[in-house]
């Protein structure tokens, strides 16, 4: 019913004459019409919509919905792409159609999220900042496993993303020396001893190509049968995405709002891994979803572990653990 | 005129009436809930003490010089089906929740739409300042062209492609950002020189 009602409207309404509208209507229109059309059709209707919209970017950007989290990674064999939801579907853009990229410029992204696994992907990266605007960026990296290497890279990070200077940055890495990094001639706005503790808190991020993989292993396991790899690794992207968001809300945003006052850049130490045995309590929850214990199988990606049996304060943060020990937990079982 | 899908309310008998009339002089009404959901209504009656039941059943009717008879009929069954909802955020429109039913209603609504009653619908919403009114012509409007090419969206809405080739070719490769901070730049350019004149002058 509801079909035939849209079919009869697309056929009442062939044609609409919008010149005759003025551009406070115009304006309202654009708004309903997804970022990524605008940029690549509406700023080519013509020389009047093409001035109304770069005119008007500011007041279009805030009418859109935002992207809550928007992640950038580098695909095996592949290049780099983005991956973020919309209408309730993970999309990816692929870097080779890097002008579709574009359109994120007009799409307010709260979070972006960046694995960093290669040199290749530094780049593309910049040339990616340098069109967007984002609240708050976190990169995840496992490349980066000097202090130099990571100066460099906070850098121009700071560098081509121009919104970031009023925003916050949050960085994730495997460089173990992180002191090292203070000694450097850097102008990044940090210092270490004069945060509270509590600000040293560690964050491991999933890894949602490998939390595809692991997807797959247990789908098998569980079904026995072939799946649609396509469909679940969309489903696992998509479950990662909002796990992240969660995550962010629930427990790390305050934090944010907390140093953002003061403190562009935090810094994760990432010895702090050492201090608990991750490996043991990501296992039990695992065996968990094998066993069917948990009530939903897809619970499986909503790794988060509280913080209760270390004695520390757990009940305004939550950790997902990196998809690396998920390596060694299934060749435990 | 028709009276619209299957399950529109009206007033009821013991609703207190708000007068208005259209441009053509015709007088209509509509219940004092379905009138609130109006900034310009809502204003007018600060404005005129428009504040309690017995001044609104002793009302002249508001004069509504910009709204045809035909828009302002729609307009009061939007109203009066909207009257019980829960105030439109504009800003965050699509956080804004509607229930199946009433979400069904206004997709007939806007089907019995052509292009000439929306159009006009539209700006008499803007008029009497209707967010989820204006909202929904906004969309229906943006919904004609989701899915088509350039050429098509041209067509749809009636416009004329007065780019050169070359302009076409340069928009599609160049990062808007380079045009906003060119537009940005002007602006300021501009900002510059009328400060300067009144020294200038002095």
């Amino acid at each position: 019913m509801l079909e035939n009602t849209k079919n009869s409207v697309s056929s009442l309404k062939s044609s609409f004459d919008l010149k005759r509208l003025p551009n406070e209507l115009l304006l309202e229109i654009v708004k309903f019409l997804p970022p990524r059309e605008i940029f690549e059709k509406i700023l080519l209707l013509s020389k009047a919509f093409n001035k109304l919209i770069i005119e008007n970017h500011k007041h279009l950007r805030d009418s859109f919905p935002k992207i809550p989290i928007c992640y950038l990674k580098k695909l095996p064999n592949k290049t780099v792409s983005i991956f973020y939801i919309e209408k309730n579907e993970v999309q990816v853009i692929d870097f080779e159609e890097r002008n579709k990229w574009k359109w994120l410029f007009y799409a307010n992204i709260q979070i972006l999220l960046i694995q960093m696994n290669n040199a290749k992907i530094i780049q593309p990266l910049i040339e990616f900042f340098s069109t967007i605007s984002v609240e708050t960026v976190l990169i995840s990296s496992t490349y980066t496993d000097s202090a130099v290497r990571l100066y460099t890279e906070i850098s121009w990070v700071y560098t081509f993303l121009p919104s970031l200077k009023n925003h916050g940055l949050i960085y994730f890495s495997r460089v173990s020396d992180y002191t090292s990094i203070f000694s450097l001639p850097t102008k990044i706005p940090f210092d270490p001893t004069s945060l509270p503790t509590e600000f040293y808190e560690p964050i491991h991020l999933l890894d949602p190509i490998d939390a595809i993989t692991l997807r797959k292993l247990l789908v098998s396991y569980e079904n026995d049968e072939i799946i649609n790899i396509s469909k679940v690794s969309m489903r696992i992207e998509k479950m990662v995405l909002e796990e992240i968001c969660d995550i962010i809300s629930n427990g790390l945003k305050w934090k944010f709002e907390r140093i953002r006052d003061h403190y562009h850049l935090l810094w994760i130490d990432e010895s702090w891994e050492n201090r608990y045995d991750y490996e043991e309590e990501i296992g039990e929850m695992n065996l968990k979803v094998l066993n069917g214990e948990e009530e939903e199988s897809d619970s499986l990606v909503r790794l988060t572990i509280s913080r209760s049996s270390d004695g520390v304060n757990s009940t305004n943060f939550q950790l997902i653990k990196t998809i690396s020990s998920f390596s060694s937990v299934f060749s435990v079982m | 005129m028709a009276d619209g899908p299957s399950g529109a309310k009206k007033c009821r008998d013991d609703d207190v009436l708000f007068r208005v009339k259209s441009k053509e002089d015709r007088e209509y009404t509509l219940s004092k809930k379905a009138a609130q959901l109006s900034g310009t209504i809502h204003h007018y009656s600060e404005n005129y003490g428009l504040d309690n039941d017995e001044a609104i059943m002793k009302m002249e009717p508001m004069s509504l010089l910009e709204v045809s008879s035909e828009s302002l009929h729609h307009i009061i069954r939007w109203c009066e089906q909207h009257r019980n909802c829960p105030i439109w955020e504009e800003e965050k429109w699509w956080q804004n929740e509607r229930d199946a039913e009433l979400t069904k209603w206004e997709d007939e609504f806007m089907a019995e739409m052509t292009s000439e009653t929306l159009y006009n619908l539209f700006l008499a919403a803007n008029f009497l300042d209707i967010k989820c009114l204006l909202d929904k012509c906004a969309q229906s409007v943006a919904d004609m062209i989701k899915g088509k090419s350039v050429d098509e969206i041209r067509e749809i809405w009636m416009l004329e492609n007065d780019f050169t080739p070359e302009e076409e070719e340069k928009i599609k490769n160049e990062n808007p950002w380079e045009a906003i901070l060119r537009y940005q730049e002007q602006l300021e350019k501009e900002k510059e020189e009328q400060a300067s004149q009144p020294a200038a002058s002095s």
